[in-house]
């Protein structure tokens, strides 16, 4: 009841924040729009697993992995991409432009990065609903929280793992180009 | 003859049970108070945690204006053992998800964490707690099931625990009594030493054993003191003098006399006094004449 609950939720929430991008009926998204789109749900992903952390109680843990699961993975039935699958879309969709190479070179590496990151936070999110010990599930949540962290790839004093914030910043510049 | 076993009938078993059932009642009914009061407290500072992160979020998305998400990530909230969430902002959005509170909430301007029961007498955590951005409030609502249900099975283990504990170590005890019985003379002798063994009271002589005990004990005694307690026990009752005695116990000791018998008769009512208090009033002085044996009871 409630994982079907979370589908129809998430579903109604992507596409909102996706504006019908990806309906097949839509025309095609521009690869900006469409970064931006990723974006929004990136930051939705974040803003849960930063609540989902401090669930209260296992069953708590458990619905919100599942929402994660569900964001990041997507739902095939619905025709809904997941995160994960995305981000492999930004990394085939800049491979297969001519960019110079040194743009390509960075947008490349961030794309693969958000996408090596999220996976691993999908497995985390998955590890999560299955636990049964909620200090355990906290853990995995946390590692979830990490790993989006990482994913938009936000700097520290000048040290960062590029990745979505690249991506959005170096996106203008290589298309300009 | 005793239906009820000696040992039973000294009660030493039935106090030592209840003392370990008692003691060990302590210490559950102790931890149990204990670890309800640290899973309480838990299960509260992690919902305030829980509601302060999801004000924090709220706010963020708030200020950028999207309050769809954030009645979504309520609407999630609501899924789990949170019974009711409200986000009010004083630029007019106040999101209600979840059952309906009629309770004011306890205070908006810092985090508030309170129990209140509902209708079933169930206990719910009513957590206030500010948004940061805007001076609102989040205010959720959380079932305590959960944690109460540890309580209830952390409960249920103790009592098993306890239950098991407690016959465990009065099986041992029973085991350990019993052991003590088997020195009683009176209930292992065998049949032709039953025959020959001299009961007085709760004083019992095996002549075949050279053993004796006294109210279901064994008595550990020396020869001599044997040998005097089995004169006195040849004619309960009979005052045996001195010379008797000196002779019966001391046939060849041409050098004892009446301080012998004297000292040997206190160590006697030394050994009987260590069973039960009274032991001592079973060798009976008759001044002038000599020393002779009650029936002990």
């Amino acid at each position: 009841m409630r994982q079907a609950w979370t589908v129809i939720a998430v579903a109604a929430l992507l596409a909102g924040l996706a504006q019908g991008a990806l309906g097949q009926a839509e025309p095609p998204q521009p690869i900006e729009q469409r970064l931006a789109g990723f974006a929004d749900r990136m930051r939705l992903s974040l803003s849960m697993a930063s609540v989902a952390v401090f669930s209260p109680t296992v069953s708590d843990a458990h619905g919100q992995a599942q929402r994660l699961i569900a964001l990041l993975r997507g739902d095939a039935r619905d025709g809904i991409p997941g995160l994960v699958a995305e981000a492999a879309l930004f990394a085939d969709w800049i491979g297969s432009r001519p960019f110079d190479p040194e743009p390509r070179r960075v947008l490349l590496g961030a794309a693969t990065n958000v996408q090596a990151l999220l996976r691993l936070a999908l497995d985390a999110a998955i590890a999560a609903n299955r636990d049964r010990a909620l200090d355990n599930a906290t853990q995995d949540l946390l590692r979830v929280y990490a790993y989006l962290v990482a994913a938009w790839g936000k700097p520290i004093d000048g040290v960062v793992v590029p990745g979505l914030e690249t991506l959005l910043r170096g996106f203008d510049v290589a298309v300009a180009a | 003859m005793n239906v009820i076993p000696v040992w039973l009938r000294n009660g030493r078993l039935i106090v030592a049970a209840s003392v370990v059932i008692v003691c060990t009642g302590l210490a559950v009914g102790l931890f149990l108070a204990s670890y309800a009061s640290v899973v309480r407290s838990s299960f509260r500072d992690r919902t305030v945690t829980y509601a302060q992160a999801f004000a924090a979020t709220a706010g963020s998305w708030l200020v950028r204006g999207d309050v769809d998400v954030v009645e979504t990530l309520a609407q999630f909230l609501v899924a789990g053992s949170v019974v009711s969430i409200d986000v009010v902002d004083p630029s007019g959005v106040a999101i209600h998800r979840g059952a309906a509170i009629d309770d004011a909430p306890a205070g908006t301007l810092d985090s508030v964490a309170v129990v209140r029961r509902g209708p079933s007498h169930e206990r719910y955590l009513d957590v206030t707690t500010p948004l940061a951005s805007s001076g609102g409030y989040v205010r959720m609502v959380v079932d305590t099931a959960s944690s109460e249900a540890a309580i209830r099975l952390a409960a249920t283990f103790g009592a098993v625990g306890a239950i098991v504990f407690d016959a465990g170590i009065i099986g041992l005890l029973a085991w350990a009594l019993r052991g003590r019985r088997r020195g009683d003379v009176d209930e292992e002798a065998s049949p032709a030493e039953a025959a020959e063994q001299v009961v007085v009271g709760d004083l019992v002589i095996v002549p075949a054993r050279c053993a004796a005990s006294f109210a279901g004990r064994p008595l550990r005694l020396t020869p001599k003191q044997y040998a005097l307690l089995t004169v006195l026990a040849s004619e309960p009752g009979r005052v045996f003098s001195e010379a008797e005695i000196l002779s019966a116990a001391w046939p060849d000791s041409p050098y004892a006399d009446a301080r012998d018998i004297k000292q040997y008769v206190y160590l006697l009512r030394r050994r009987l006094s260590e069973i039960r208090p009274d032991g001592r009033d079973v060798i009976v002085t008759v001044p002038g004449f000599g020393y002779r044996l009650e029936d002990g009871r």
